[in-house]
């Protein structure tokens, strides 16, 4: 599967392909490619960043980079298994910058992440230490992707979503 | 504002462009609606509607972290004393393009550019780039006429206008 057909789709769409890509897809990316993707990871238009989400030789300090110069690129990255989860979780959630925003991409990151390891019940553990109403976000994100998303997926976001 | 038309306005705030939502908070602003101060940060084009409104302080403090996405939207409270935050704030501007990417400061700079309009000081923070939003976004007839030459001008040259 081409999967650096993300770059040429716009934002949403590129979501759509990304939670249907299996999870051991991963692609290669050159170190400007990596650099490219986070100098676009606001840009509300382009599917590219998140290649950021797949890139198999994504590094720490990738995340590191990312996590001064864009919180939504950090965000990103939380979807790829090559950086640490919960620490880092925990880290993007200290960034208030653009909070909503930020959020949404986190969710994101995590339903990807949960398509790869079990990690969606910590999470909502976890951001709801650091915001109260998670479950709004959570409620968005449903709306706007719960077609593409798998059947143990949906139920797992429905019964979160159900708690509020 | 009850729950379901705080959504629909904030899902309405999501999707139109800057010049609508210049003109529906403004006139939201005008006809007294207000939303809880809580709900600001999830969607930042609603800080004008806020009770309690954001303060200089705040403004201050978000600037001071380099948290300037929020800082810039924050700007558009009416509470905020732009006298007292310029100079931050033009500071603040150069300390951003050193430190952020490129469409962290895209976004940042329409923050401002929507503040700026609201607060009608969109001279004081008049550069290329926000001239070029302006245009760009259809916000003309947003602000007065003289500053909107400026932004012409300023769009056909690419540079400062020499006084």
């Amino acid at each position: 599967m081409d999967v650096k057909k993300l770059l040429r789709k716009e934002l949403y769409e590129a979501y759509e392909e990304l939670f249907q890509l299996p999870a051991n897809t991963h692609v290669q990316l050159t170190r400007e490619e990596i650099a490219e993707a986070i100098e676009n990871a606001s840009n509300p238009y382009l599917g590219s960043p998140l290649l950021l989400c797949v890139a198999s030789n994504l590094k720490q300090s990738d995340f590191e980079y990312a996590y001064k110069s864009d919180p939504v690129a950090a965000a990103l990255m939380l979807a790829n298994p090559k950086i640490e989860f919960e620490r880092n979780l925990r880290r993007v959630l200290k960034l208030e910058d653009e909070f909503g925003e930020v959020l949404h991409r986190v969710v994101l990151s995590i339903v990807r992440r949960n398509q790869i390891e079990p990690v969606l019940e910590t999470s909502l553990k976890i951001l709801t230490e650091y915001k109260s109403d998670v479950y709004r976000t959570i409620e968005t994100v449903i709306d706007e992707f719960e077609h593409c998303f798998d059947p143990i997926t949906r139920e797992q976001l429905k019964r979160l979503e159900g708690r509020r | 504002m009850n729950y379901k038309l705080l959504e629909d306005l904030r899902a309405f705030v999501k999707k139109s462009s800057l010049r609508t939502c210049v003109r529906e908070i403004s006139l939201l602003y005008e006809f007294g609606v207000r939303i809880h101060r809580c709900e600001v940060d999830d969607c930042l084009y609603l800080v004008p509607l806020s009770e309690p409104p954001i303060t200089t302080q705040e403004v201050l403090v978000k600037l001071e972290r380099d948290e300037f996405k929020t800082a810039f939207a924050y700007l558009a409270s009416f509470a905020v004393d732009w006298d007292t935050v310029l100079p931050e704030l033009k500071e603040s501007l150069d300390r951003m393009s050193a430190k952020r990417s490129s469409s962290y400061v895209e976004c940042a700079a329409s923050y401002l550019l929507w503040s700026s309009v609201f607060r009608n000081r969109l001279r004081d923070v008049l550069t290329p780039q926000i001239a070029k939003m302006y245009g760009r976004y259809d916000l003309w007839g947003s602000t007065d006429p003289v500053t909107e030459e400026m932004i012409r001008r300023m769009s056909k040259r690419g540079g400062n206008i020499c006084t």
